[in-house]
């Protein structure tokens, strides 16, 4: 049975981890679109809708959290798995708060995003 | 009352003060006349037959000597004193007109002669210079004499007007050429105690007394005539004359010819001795020329010598002063000779040392400099030798106990008043206690940077964590990710190559964050080198980057091409840098995230230093705080300690710079910095 491969976004400003969570949902059958910036992600043409959105918290400019929160304001819930590499109790509260599969803290092993994108598409 | 009382007290002990004073002046008066009336009856008892004529007159010279040096308000009752014999024994003649013109010729020429001395030829020290010996003879052995001739000749009555006039002339003259420069030497010697010449050679002071008065009598006392025909002899004195000139100055020059005066005159008067063959005139004229003839030159001689004398006495006494000052200096002092070699070394030198001065002598001192400090040292001699110029050098000096302390040493050249270079004089101090010191206020202050440093870096954690995240998790993704390919069948090698790839160099990445932070931490003692401040800007920027992110800040680097290198410590530096970065992030903590840019601009200022500046967007510094902000402990954010902005411009005075603050002509601040380049080289 030939399932068809689903979209994940990923919106990092470092470009290494960009790279690296690009290459591991590739290695795992995910189709992927990569951006550096959450207003990169907001102003892409928009040919297929993501199943998921794999989000920085920390981006230059708008932040993944305040992303979240637009998207849902205009009626998108696209799921979300957020991912920082600063690990705050009021950043894992706001971005709780905001919605989301997953709250992963870098480093993170790969499994763990590749549960919670299977989760997220289910 | 009190003030009588105190009054007739004073006016009492001035009068009991006064007293003896008064009664010894008296006693000199009384003193002056009987010499004055003794020296007149002497001096008529030498006429010589038969026109009376003396060959020296004595009396005017003796008040004229008393005149020299006694106060000039005494001067009457001396005057008065020595007339009043005179008057007297003028009275026997039934007081003639000729004496009363011989009194008035006597003060004149007494006058003239004591006003004209003491006025121009240093009063009782005229014999010891040619200059005021000179001003003498002007003075009193010719003016006085001819100015008063004119006077008494009229009382020569009824004889030649013109040979009185020159009786009186010589006899006087003769007087003051030979009787007064002894008087006054005697009186000048006794009010400075003779000297020490005397004390250590009364022997020979005896010995050619002697001889000079055995060879006088033999000459001018001894001889009848036609034995005195012999004129040559009258040449014999003239080495005791010269004997006593060189070897006793002008007392003994002016002594010796007293003697030979008063025998010649004397044998004269006899009839005897080499100027008793012709007629008494001439005679009295020949002898009189001889005199003059035979004292001049050697006062004249006995002058230059006590010039001499009195010159090389105040160099003596200037250079033991010197030596006595370089002595007790607590310095070290040494002196060098025009050909570089060294000619003195000081007490305070040779105690240092331990060394004796014939070691330290010519090159002896450089054994006691550092071996590899002797180069160098010698170096900058030698050069500043070569053009004459000032010269510090700093060395190590072996002391007496064989440890090696550092000393400053300066030298200046010495130049001789004819303007000839002479050498060089130097002084050193020891400056290890001093060095010591300042090595140990850059310790603290390094020590000090380091807390501070490490108190940044408690405030950079989070930021710091971040940083170290990113790559971490770049690493883990792409770990999982060639797992995955790996599991494939066949297996997906390319793309797990490249998943190495990218793990070795976030790996990297990684590793520079740590090095990066280590470099900071770790406790390193400061070390100046060539720098390139972009560099230096550069890592700061890396270190804090993520702390603007955290802060929602963007930094823009701007860094000029051909910086010429600045000399500093680069931890310290980066230190700096990090201190005014972080502070940009936190002065936009309330500012829009999107105006939230700092700005940090690496530039040359002038040919001599580097400037640094970062400009913020934020609110700016008050004008109250402007001026405080570099004080310790004053701090405007809530964690800090306050220290930093002081920490770092001490660190930046440390290197030679400055650092300093001001608003920006929009908004936010600008916190700017130089560093002097050390080298001519440039940066990359």
């Amino acid at each position: 049975m030939l399932m068809p491969r689903k979209l994940v976004a990923i919106v990092d400003d470092d470009a290494s981890m960009l790279k690296g969570v690009q290459r591991l949902l590739t290695a795992h059958g995910f189709d992927t679109e990569v951006f550096s910036s959450a207003e990169a992600y907001l102003a892409r043409s928009v040919e297929r809708e993501p199943a998921c959105l794999v989000l920085d918290i920390q981006l230059g400019g708008m932040s993944g959290i305040e992303l979240r929160r637009r998207l849902s304001a205009s009626g998108r819930p696209v799921p979300v798995v957020f991912m920082t590499a600063f690990d705050d109790e009021a950043t894992r509260k706001d971005a709780v708060d905001a919605g989301c599969v997953a709250y992963l803290h870098k480093p993170f092993l790969s499994n763990l995003l590749i549960e919670a994108l299977e989760r997220a598409s289910r | 009352m009190t003030t009588v009382m105190s009054r007739a007290e004073r006016a009492k002990r001035e009068f009991s003060a006064r007293a003896p004073r008064a009664g010894r002046v008296a006693l000199q008066v009384l003193f002056v006349g009987a010499i004055c009336a003794l020296s007149t009856e002497i001096g008529f008892a030498h006429k010589i037959p038969p026109h009376n004529i003396s060959a020296l007159w004595p009396t005017g010279a003796i008040l004229f000597s008393t005149l020299v040096v006694t106060p000039v308000r005494h001067w009457w009752a001396y005057i008065l004193a020595a007339y009043f014999t005179s008057i007297l024994i003028d009275a026997r003649a039934g007081f003639p007109v000729s004496a009363m013109l011989f009194v008035a010729a006597g003060l004149l020429e007494i006058l003239v002669a004591a006003v004209g001395v003491r006025r121009f030829a240093d009063g009782i020290r005229a014999f010891e210079s040619l200059r005021s010996l000179v001003a003498y003879i002007v003075v009193a052995v010719v003016l006085a004499p001819f100015l008063s001739a004119f006077v008494s000749a009229f009382a020569g009555a009824g004889e030649s007007y013109w040979f009185y006039w020159r009786v009186w002339f010589l006899s006087e003259a003769l007087a003051y050429l030979t009787l007064a420069p002894m008087i006054l030497t005697v009186i000048a010697a006794l009010r400075s105690g003779f000297g020490d010449v005397w004390s250590v050679r009364w022997g020979e002071a005896s010995l050619l007394g002697c001889g000079l008065l055995a060879i006088s009598v033999v000459v001018f006392v001894w001889p009848r005539p036609p034995e005195g025909s012999v004129a040559a002899l009258v040449y014999l004195p003239l080495p005791f004359l010269l004997w006593a000139a060189v070897r006793f100055g002008p007392l003994g020059a002016n002594a010796a010819i007293l003697i030979v005066a008063l025998l010649s005159i004397s044998g004269t008067v006899q009839g005897r001795g080499p100027f008793s063959l012709a007629s008494p005139a001439e005679n009295v004229l020949s002898l009189q020329l001889f005199l003059f003839v035979s004292s001049l030159p050697v006062m004249f001689l006995a002058a230059l010598i006590a010039e001499r004398r009195e010159r090389t006495s105040i160099l003596r006494e200037s250079e033991a002063r010197f030596r006595s000052m370089a002595n007790t200096a607590p310095v070290l002092i040494w002196m060098s000779g025009p050909d570089k070699l060294c000619t003195f070394f000081n007490k305070g030198w040779l105690d240092f040392t331990g060394r004796t001065l014939s070691q330290e002598l010519g090159n002896g001192w450089t054994e006691g400099v550092h071996p590899d400090d002797l180069a160098r040292c010698f170096a900058i001699y030698s050069d500043a030798f070569g053009g004459r110029r000032e010269f510090t050098c700093e060395y190590r000096l072996r002391r007496h106990d064989g440890q090696y302390p550092l000393v400053l040493d300066k030298g200046v050249p010495r130049v001789a008043p004819d303007g000839t270079f002479v050498g060089y004089i130097g002084c050193a101090v020891d400056i290890t206690a001093r060095r010591d010191a300042e090595i140990e206020a850059q310790r603290n202050r390094a020590e000090l940077a380091h807390v501070a440093r490490m108190s940044t870096m408690g405030e950079l954690t989070a930021s710091l964590a971040h940083e170290l995240n990113q790559p971490l998790g770049a690493i883990l993704s792409n770990v999982g990710a060639a797992q995955r390919f790996l599991t494939k069948c066949p297996a997906d090698l390319d793309e797990v190559g490249e998943s190495l790839n990218d793990i070795a160099e976030a790996a990297q990445r990684a590793g520079g964050v740590i090095q990066r932070l280590r470099a900071l931490v770790k406790k390193e003692y400061v070390a100046f080198a060539p720098l390139d401040m972009g560099d230096v800007i550069r890592d700061a920027v890396l270190i804090v980057h993520s702390d603007a992110v955290l802060h929602k800040s963007r930094i823009s680097v701007e860094i000029d091409t051909g910086l010429p290198l600045v000399q500093g410590d680069k931890i310290q530096l980066q230190q700096v840098a990090l201190n005014l970065l972080v502070n940009a992030f936190d002065a936009m903590r309330d500012c829009a995230a999107n105006e939230r840019n700092v700005v940090v601009r690496v530039a040359a200022d002038g040919p001599g230093k580097v400037k640094v500046s970062v400009r913020d967007r934020g609110i700016g510094l008050g004008a109250d705080t402007i001026d405080r902000i570099f004080q310790p402990f004053y701090s405007t954010k809530g964690g800090g300690l306050g220290m930093g902005l002081a920490i770092s411009r001490s660190i930046i005075e440390a290197h030679g710079g400055r650092l300093w603050a001001q608003n920006n002509s929009d908004r936010g601040a600008v916190f700017c910095f130089t560093v002097p380049t050390g080298t001519t080289e440039k940066a990359r």
